[in-house]
């Protein structure tokens, strides 16, 4: 069985990478907007696109793989007030950045995905948030959007229809949380980005209290293919079902970091395994280098050892038979000598600064288990500290409004289950067995035995 | 239960115990009915819900109709946030949920000082409460706690320490609320994030005590009570605040002799939840005033008795052929039980000429949370219990007033301070209260009447004695004594009871008890007594209800 590589005919990546694709001239040159002309023309009524996105079997590319034309139909059939899209585009898990290469390479295939979601859900307004690091895809997109407005392809009467969408840029202003949906919407409403406690979903009340569809930018921008070919099936060879697999239909983008030959952004079919990914599109590990772990969908899964890795194929059935989850498709590859304590404590610490502070066991915990994580990693732990660790993860799973403090607690138990004596090695010794004894690639100096360093000053806590 | 209104209520059970609430009741609310407080801290009753402490999770099991079987919540659902449905089913002591308790619990707690020795909230703190209810362990935390600020001054009532605090929002929700003056926000995020007075640094309105009583523990002090007292020390009577008429109801918590502080004590339609900062400090207002002695001109003797039978006598000797020059001047923080009794000696003496003065004319502006433009608290009652001017050919306030300077009055009974606020200054009080033979004052502060008075009678003040004010709106509230008092000094009804036997006037009710009974029996005094509500504020998210079987991943 092959897998087919996207590619230059991709649902996404539909053009040659590294060209100038991201002008409106280089988009209608591989067929742009046709989709959405098509559509707003008579091709589907609102309600037939609806049921097309459902049958394509599309699921939220953000990380929960929520079904997205099921989610569309949770919006009430009688509305109170005006329908909003808000494109999720504060793409800050850690270790993910493909819908930075949409919104910069691509930016009018989300646009064009935007007029046709906002047309099958009956919707005028779309806000595209961008997360506030991202300058460039700011950039590109609000170009984006003004030359849209000037070509008719956004505003009023699209086409001649009748129909109007307006899109509207908005810069977020550096917050994980505010990628959370309805974080994002209170950051979007000029509130502070805190998560709103559901129900009320967003599809009930959302941005100003008005019903609310929150899609990742992937999502929408791969349902301007869905519109154009149809959802197809698995037996065709053309619609959204003829790549995926029968559970996990489309294609998806996976950024991939680490010691990989050639790291980047790369869309392939779901359940193309990870091995061929790896050796195919990646080049293989850097030449010296072992696969040691592999973080498959964002910081905020489970880790998951050399051995299980090469088994997975990516795709949302394999992942979780495998103990992990596809998430938002950010897979970081983790090279032998890379410490998994220090790992963890990094990524921790990135949950400790981005908890919101709203619920009690998310603002306490994170830092807490930060700090037994740093201690074990500078050689201050005890023997009761690992379980402590589990414990405390244990406790702050489930209990909160959001999911941050599960995407904290579930790194660390996977981290610790799966390399339990690393945990112990660092208790031992009473020192980091990787210290001054840096990979090769790393390029770094040191060398010799392990040393025991002090502990600095935590970064942001006086 | 007709069919009507089974559709505004709701049945469920909490731990077994069925339940019928009015539909959108929280899920914390309706347990609490069937006598289960689920903890809790964020949750206020008149506050929004923010849901964010995580203490109030309980096994919460929706009723599935089409698997026809009970589904637990996918995440644990919070009671605050939850609202109540029927055929519900909520379980608020199994294991899990004692052990979810026990983990918020130590969340809290690891950054928590646990400086209880040297905390004022200590004894009635929940965190303290619950820590011995349900956690009771010792520390784990080997790692250094997180430091904030502390000793912070938010306004001049108002101390921060930002260690003690566990963010629970309530301060700043009430700010945003219920003050709707948003002085207060919380800064920062994670384990940082700490409370805040807004850019100016300001945070000077007439309500913001109420963020002291209402902070689950001792992060929010006020500088009146710091390191004053330990309050288990503290002796707690029902009392109602005078400061205008509104009526709060009130707490005095005294040790016996001495008030420590006021507190407000809920009622709902009067002060539902809170009071105003000048209301807590109406008890220092006791400190400053002075109460004169008996006092009875005519002779050398002033015991009680003795003035008691000589106003009784004096009154009494106008019934039979000069009621027209005898006159009641009422105050307006007589108690309810007091009018009844002023107003029935006067209408059994025939004296038709009384009214209400204005005790106490300085105090903070109206406003639209309880503030009201009367800062006396029982205008309404005093009229609407016995006091009532103007009737037949008496002649109410002003009218007495004019009488007094035309000499048209001999006999002249005032009850409490404040008649001066009646007229230009002193001067003229003096010139016209001089042209009465027989000027009789009740008392609990000395004022310019006290002197020129022929008979003075130290009575009780609002502390000391027991009785009812009527509020504005005519909510009855009842206030009871905190503090005794010495012989030199009567009960204000009781000196009311003395006045009409020596009138030769049978009293309406042998003492205050009796007195308040009768008051309900003609249907006096009980106006507005609302039953309890369900008290709503426009916040987050408020008005939109639980969207059945809608869940996400």
């Amino acid at each position: 069985m092959t897998y087919p590589v996207l590619g230059e005919n991709g649902v996404l990546v539909n053009f040659e990478r590294g060209t100038e694709s991201w002008p409106l001239s280089s988009y209608i040159g591989r067929g742009g907007y046709s989709t959405a002309k098509e559509v707003l023309e008579g091709k589907y009524s609102a309600e037939q696109l609806l049921q097309e996105v459902k049958a394509s079997g599309l699921r939220g590319r953000g990380g929960a793989g929520f079904p997205t034309g099921l989610k569309w139909s949770f919006l009430p059939r009688e509305p109170q007030g005006p329908i909003t899209l808000v494109i999720n585009a504060d793409e800050s898990e850690p270790g993910t950045f493909k819908d930075r290469v949409i919104m910069e390479e691509n930016p009018h295939q989300l646009l064009e995905g935007c007029v046709l979601s906002c047309y099958a859900m009956q919707s005028n307004t779309c806000y595209i948030y961008v997360r506030g690091e991202y300058l460039g895809s700011l950039k590109r997109m609000e170009a984006a959007v003004q030359e849209a407005y000037e070509a008719g392809h956004l505003g009023e009467n699209l086409y001649g229809s009748g129909f109007t969408c307006d899109v509207t840029v908005h810069s977020g202003a550096g917050a994980y949380i505010c990628g959370e949906e309805t974080g994002l919407i209170e950051s979007l409403e000029g509130k502070k980005g805190q998560p709103r406690i559901k129900p009320p979903f967003p599809a009930v009340y959302g941005v100003f209290g008005y019903p609310t569809i929150v899609n990742n930018v992937e999502s929408i921008a791969s349902v301007v293919y869905i519109a154009h070919a149809g959802a197809g099936s698995s037996e065709e060879s053309t619609g959204y079902r003829s790549w995926g697999t029968e559970k996990s239909a489309g294609s998806k983008m996976f950024s991939v970091s680490g010691p990989v030959k050639r790291p980047g952004v790369y869309e392939v079919s779901l359940g193309y395994p990870f091995k061929d990914l790896l050796e195919n599109e990646c080049g293989g590990m850097l030449d010296g280098v072992a696969l040691k772990a592999l973080i498959v969908g964002g910081s905020s899964v489970p880790v998951v050892d050399a051995e299980t890795a090469l088994k997975i194929n990516m795709d949302y059935e394999s992942c979780e038979e495998h103990g992990t989850l596809l998430g938002s498709g950010g897979v970081i590859v983790i090279g032998e000598g890379t410490c998994m304590v220090r790992s963890l404590m990094v990524l921790l610490r990135f949950y400790h600064h981005e908890s919101c502070g709203q619920c009690t066991p998310c603002r306490e915990g994170t830092g807490w288990i930060e700090r037994i994580c740093a201690r074990i990693e500078y050689g201050q732990g005890t023997p009761a500290d690992i379980d402590e660790l589990y414990r405390i993860a244990d406790g702050m799973e489930l209990r909160t409004i959001c999911t941050l403090a599960d995407a904290a607690a579930w790194p660390t138990k996977s981290f610790i289950d799966v390399f339990r004596d690393e945990f112990e090695q660092h208790i031992n010794d009473g020192c980091c067995p990787y210290d001054n004894n840096f990979p090769d690639y790393l390029n770094l100096k040191g060398g010799g035995a392990p040393q025991r360093r002090e502990q600095p000053e935590h970064p942001f806590i006086a | 239960m007709s069919e009507e209104t089974s559709t505004d209520t709701v049945t469920l059970t909490v731990d077994g115990i069925e339940v019928t609430v009015p539909r959108g009741t929280k899920v914390i609310e309706a347990a609490k009915k069937v006598g289960k407080i689920i903890p809790h801290f964020c949750y206020h009753p008149g506050l929004p819900v923010d849901g964010n402490c995580r203490m109030c999770i309980a096994d919460v099991r929706t009723w599935n109709e089409r698997a026809g079987e009970h589904v637990p919540a996918r995440r644990p659902a919070v009671t605050c946030w939850v609202d109540a449905e029927d055929k519900m089913q909520v379980f608020t002591e199994t294991e899990e949920v004692k052990a979810s308790r026990e983990k918020v619990m130590e969340f809290l707690l690891i950054n928590h000082p646990i400086d209880c020795p040297i905390c004022d909230k200590a004894g009635e703190c929940m965190l303290q409460d619950y820590y011995m209810l349900h956690d009771g362990k010792r520390s784990e935390l080997r790692d250094e706690k997180v430091h904030k600020p502390r000793l912070v001054p938010f306004g001049e009532r108002i101390i921060f320490n930002g260690e003690r605090c566990i963010l629970c929002s309530r301060c700043t929700r009430f700010t945003e609320h219920v003050t709707e003056t948003h002085e207060l926000g919380i800064v920062n995020r994670g384990d940082r994030a700490v409370v805040t007075v807004g850019d100016d640094g300001t945070f000077a309105n007439a309500y913001t005590d109420c963020v002291a009583d209402i902070c689950p523990v001792g992060a929010l002090t006020k500088t009146d009570f710091r390191f004053k007292k330990r309050v288990w020390f503290l002796k707690h009577t029902d009392s109602v605040c005078g400061g205008c008429s509104r009526n709060c109801n009130t707490t005095v918590d005294h040790d016996g002799s001495e008030i420590i502080r006021i507190m407000p004590r809920e009622r709902l339609g009067v002060n539902d939840y809170w009071m105003c900062n000048e209301g807590r400090d109406l008890y220092k207002e006791l400190g400053s005033m002075t109460r004169p002695a008996a006092k009875l001109a005519a002779t050398d003797e002033s015991s009680l008795e003795e003035v008691l039978q000589w106003i009784g006598e004096s009154l009494a000797a106008h019934k039979k052929e000069t009621p027209e020059r005898a006159a009641i001047i009422g105050g307006a923080w007589m108690s309810n039980e007091e009018a009844l009794a002023l107003g029935h000696i006067a209408s059994k003496l025939k004296i038709q000429h009384l009214d209400v003065k204005t005790d106490r004319v300085d105090g903070y502006p109206a406003d639209e949370l309880l503030h009201t433009d009367d800062h006396n608290p029982n205008r309404r009652g005093a009229a609407e219990s016995g006091i009532v001017p103007g009737k037949k050919d008496g002649k109410d306030l002003a009218g007495i007033l004019a009488a007094l300077d035309a000499g048209e009055i001999d006999t002249l009974l005032v009850w409490g301070p404040g008649l001066v606020n009646h007229f230009d200054d002193e001067a003229a009080l003096t010139a016209s209260l001089g042209k009465v033979s027989k000027l009789i004052q009740l008392t609990d502060d000395s004022d310019a009447v006290t002197s020129l008075a022929h008979a003075v009678v130290p009575i009780t003040n609002w502390a000391e004695r027991d009785g009812s004010w009527t509020n504005v709106d005519g909510h009855v509230s009842h206030f009871r004594r905190a503090l005794s008092v010495g012989d030199d000094v009567v009960d204000g009804y009781e000196a009311l009871c003395g006045i009409a036997e020596a009138a030769g006037v049978k009293p309406p009710a042998k003492n205050v008890r009796q007195a308040r009974k009768k008051l309900k029996q003609e249907g006096l005094a009980k106006a507005g007594e609302v039953a309890d509500g369900q008290f709503e504020f426009p916040g987050k998210q408020t008005g939109f209800r639980h969207v059945g079987g809608v869940l996400e991943t």
